[in-house]
């Protein structure tokens, strides 16, 4: 099998982990080596799905002892089997990190034998890459549920970012999606991972060039709509792994339905693309917008509204807090209002030490009125037409466009089911 | 009355510095580079180290890291070459140095606007060529060519320089006949493409001070001759061997002492893997071609490998 089939089958396998980003470490060339990170990291290209490419993001091999329901290479499916060498796969890399195709290597695997010699495997790679070649880019490693201690002190000291996927956010979603990984086999890296990253933080600081553990952090994935979780669910576990287990970026990928089974949702059905982005704005709400969790879905709501945005769905319910006086508010009470992010937050709050805002002004300053304006104050001024009640608000900022194109694919499909052969 | 400057960022703030020391208000700031036929016009001469100037006197007054700001903000909207700048950032440098403070956040006064609408475009632009230049391998060195709106070529080649500094690369700007040479480990000198011409930038001290090293090539440059420009295409190995100091494709360009591994990786043909990758990535029920040329404009498309149609009569099927 040559290099290029080997590129399609194992690109293929790893395209539903979603987590893309090549961000969270500033490091410049060393002088010796090739290579550097951008703290913001930076994008090389989209997918026709829309989705950025930054890192070439392969599965070291596709084969897995594992068969877990959702996943396209579980042991039971019948579909081409390949795996790359360290070798091959570290010049794989370097070759398209000196034509600026990519960031740098993100890097899972299937289980062979067991999570250990995967994962040395793995470690093989990285380290052709880190020290014989001098590779200082980017690299993204998953680690394998169930793997030792010492095996994920190493990887994290060759690797940028260390992720598992938690898949499921409840023990019976992945006892019943993922019967071989056990929540222990799931937790315990992670565990091991936040330590090591705690512990790394002091070594730093007493001395400044101690070699770093996974200087971005570390994140996860879980997957949306495979079982009947909750919003809730979700977004609770999402703030724990936030507060206590301090990731960086928790990632939701919406199920594609691939295998065949009466534990998972038909085959037919759409997937929840919308409910994601939702889930995302969500994410977006509580690590930047200092939402917690309970505020935008609670056991009276346990799932986010569909049709609306959850910050105006937020607002929408407490009406009470609204309207805000745009030249006296505080910064959190202005990012609560829908239409104010936190670039015109800061800038309403900058602006304020020198000038009275005025209404006019608002627009420029970059706040989306078509929102904002119904929940602020300027300079005393209602800056929207008239003060409407809940019902026609909820009409105005519903997000029509993105309901009516989820709504347009689940009918187009059902539509398909319905339909007599003559 | 009319100021005329000389062409160019340091003639711009010499015009400035003329209107503030004098306390002069113009009607208008106008370039050298366009003809006039108003007289009641004055030329303004080009003040050597106006841009030090400008950077010390903003810092004393203003603070060190923001008046640092402020003239990268100025230089940035400068580098975005829209038409009518030249008017607004004088509004911008005087608005800051008279209230002493980074007037960035301004934006209900519409010269500010302006400026941080020019600045953010240049920067969002050079931000997205870091990610869309690519790279294809000639014989003995990299080669990139671009076509940008903006003139980032002074923004991107330091991270470049810095990121494959063991590789000899050459980065064309085509829509101003420019390139910047990279040797392995070694300087970087920008060049005009159509004499092969080194570029003496007037005062290399801003650029400096964001990181590029620039060498003003003294000397006569060896073997320029007058060749046609080369139009936006494919490659010209004719234009870069010139560039002095480039290799012969005769040299074994080792710099780094290559390994085995990576001398039978320089050997493939990596683009069409590329293009295999990426085809290979996308899921086909997440399909959403507007995303796509939403983040991924299609202006960025000409020089992207994974856009261009795949060589005739390619082996790779």
């Amino acid at each position: 099998m040559d290099l290029m089939q080997k590129l399609a089958i194992l690109g293929e396998s790893a395209r539903y982990d979603v987590s893309c980003s090549s961000s969270g470490i500033s490091r410049s060339g060393d002088g010796t080596g090739i290579g550097n990170a951008s703290l913001g990291g930076i994008c090389h290209s989209w997918t026709e799905d829309g989705r950025c490419v930054s890192l070439l993001k392969v599965l070291m091999t596709n084969y897995c002892e594992y068969d877990c329901l959702y996943c396209a290479n579980r042991h039971s499916n019948d579909i081409p089997r390949a795996a790359f060498t360290p070798e091959e796969l570290a010049s794989l890399t370097i070759g398209f990190y000196r034509r600026n195709y990519i960031e740098g290597l993100f890097l899972s695997s299937g289980v062979i034998k067991n999570a250990d010699y995967t994962l040395e495997r793995m470690i093989g790679t990285l380290q052709i890459l880190r020290n014989d070649l001098h590779f200082n880019g980017y690299i993204h490693a998953k680690a394998i549920p169930g793997a030792s201690t010492d095996l994920i002190r190493t990887l994290g000291f060759l690797a940028d970012r260390v992720s598992v996927n938690i898949e499921q956010c409840t023990e019976q979603g992945l006892n019943m999606l993922a019967p071989q990984k056990t929540a222990d086999a799931i937790a315990r890296p992670m565990l091991d991972i936040h330590r090591q990253i705690a512990d790394n933080r002091d070594e730093i600081i007493r001395y400044r060039h101690a070699p770093q553990f996974a200087p971005a952090g570390q994140s996860t994935q879980l997957i949306v709509g495979a079982s009947p979780e909750r919003d809730l669910n979700i977004l609770t576990m999402t703030q724990k792994l936030y507060d206590q287990y301090q990731l960086k970026r928790v990632y939701y990928s919406a199920y594609i339905p691939i295998n065949r089974d009466s534990r998972l949702p038909a085959l037919t059905q759409a997937p929840p693309l919308l409910r994601e982005h939702r889930l995302y704005q969500a994410d977006w709400l509580m690590r930047f917008y200092h939402f917690e969790a309970k505020e935008l879905v609670d056991r009276s709501q346990p799932d986010l509204d569909l049709e609306i945005d959850p910050k105006c769905s937020w607002a929408l319910r407490h009406l009470d807090r609204f309207p805000v006086e745009i030249n006296q508010a505080d910064y959190d009470t202005l990012l609560r209002v829908p239409g104010i992010g936190v670039r015109s937050a800061q800038r309403i709050v900058a602006a304020r030490r020198s000038h009275r805002l005025r209404p006019e002004d608002l627009k420029a300053m970059g706040l989306v009125m078509k929102r904002a304006s119904w929940f602020i104050l300027c300079d005393g001024h209602y800056t929207a037409r008239h003060i409407p009640d809940a019902a026609s608000l909820r009409f105005w900022l519903a997000d029509k466009q993105g309901y009516q194109r989820q709504s347009r694919q689940q009918l187009s499909l059902e539509d398909v089911a319905h339909v007599h052969p003559l | 009355m009319f100021i005329r400057y000389e062409s160019g960022f340091d003639g711009l703030l010499s015009a400035v510095a003329y209107c503030l020391r004098h306390k002069v208000l113009p009607q208008g700031l106008l370039p050298d580079s366009e003809p006039t036929l108003l007289s009641d016009c004055l030329n303004v001469a080009t003040e050597y180290g106006v841009r030090r100037l400008f950077v010390k006197t903003l810092q004393q007054r203003i603070g060190r890291q923001q008046g640092m700001q402020i003239m990268e903000t100025a230089w940035y909207a400068w580098l975005a070459e829209l038409p009518g700048i030249s008017e607004d950032l004088y509004a911008f440098i005087r608005l800051a140095l008279q209230q002493q403070v980074d007037p960035s956040g301004q934006l209900y006064i519409p010269e500010i606007a302006h400026v941080t609408a020019a600045a953010r475009k240049t920067g969002n632009q050079a931000h997205h060529y870091l990610g869309f230049l690519r790279f294809s391998r000639q014989q003995e060195f990299y080669l990139a060519d671009f076509e940008p709106d903006c003139h980032v070529l002074p923004l991107i080649v330091p991270h470049f320089a810095d990121r494959l500094a063991d590789q000899t690369f050459v980065i064309r700007d085509l829509r101003r006949q420019l390139a910047a040479l990279h040797l392995a480990h070694g300087p970087v000198r920008l060049f005009r493409l159509v004499d092969a011409q080194p570029v003496r930038d007037e005062n290399p001290w801003l650029l400096q001070n964001t990181g590029m090293r620039m060498i003003r090539d003294a000397g006569p440059v060896a073997d320029v001759s007058n060749h046609r420009q080369e139009p936006a295409g494919p490659v010209l190995a004719q234009t870069a061997g010139r560039m002095p100091g480039l290799p012969a494709p005769s040299d074994e360009n080792n710099p780094s002492g290559l390994n085995e591994i990576q001398a039978v990786a320089e050997d493939q043909d990596f683009a069409p893997l590329w293009r295999q990758y990426l085809q290979h990535l996308s899921i086909p029920e997440r399909r959403n071609l507007k995303l796509q040329k939403a983040n991924m404009p299609k202006k960025y498309w000409p020089y992207l490998t994974e856009k261009e149609e795949a060589p005739q009569g390619a082996s790779s099927e």
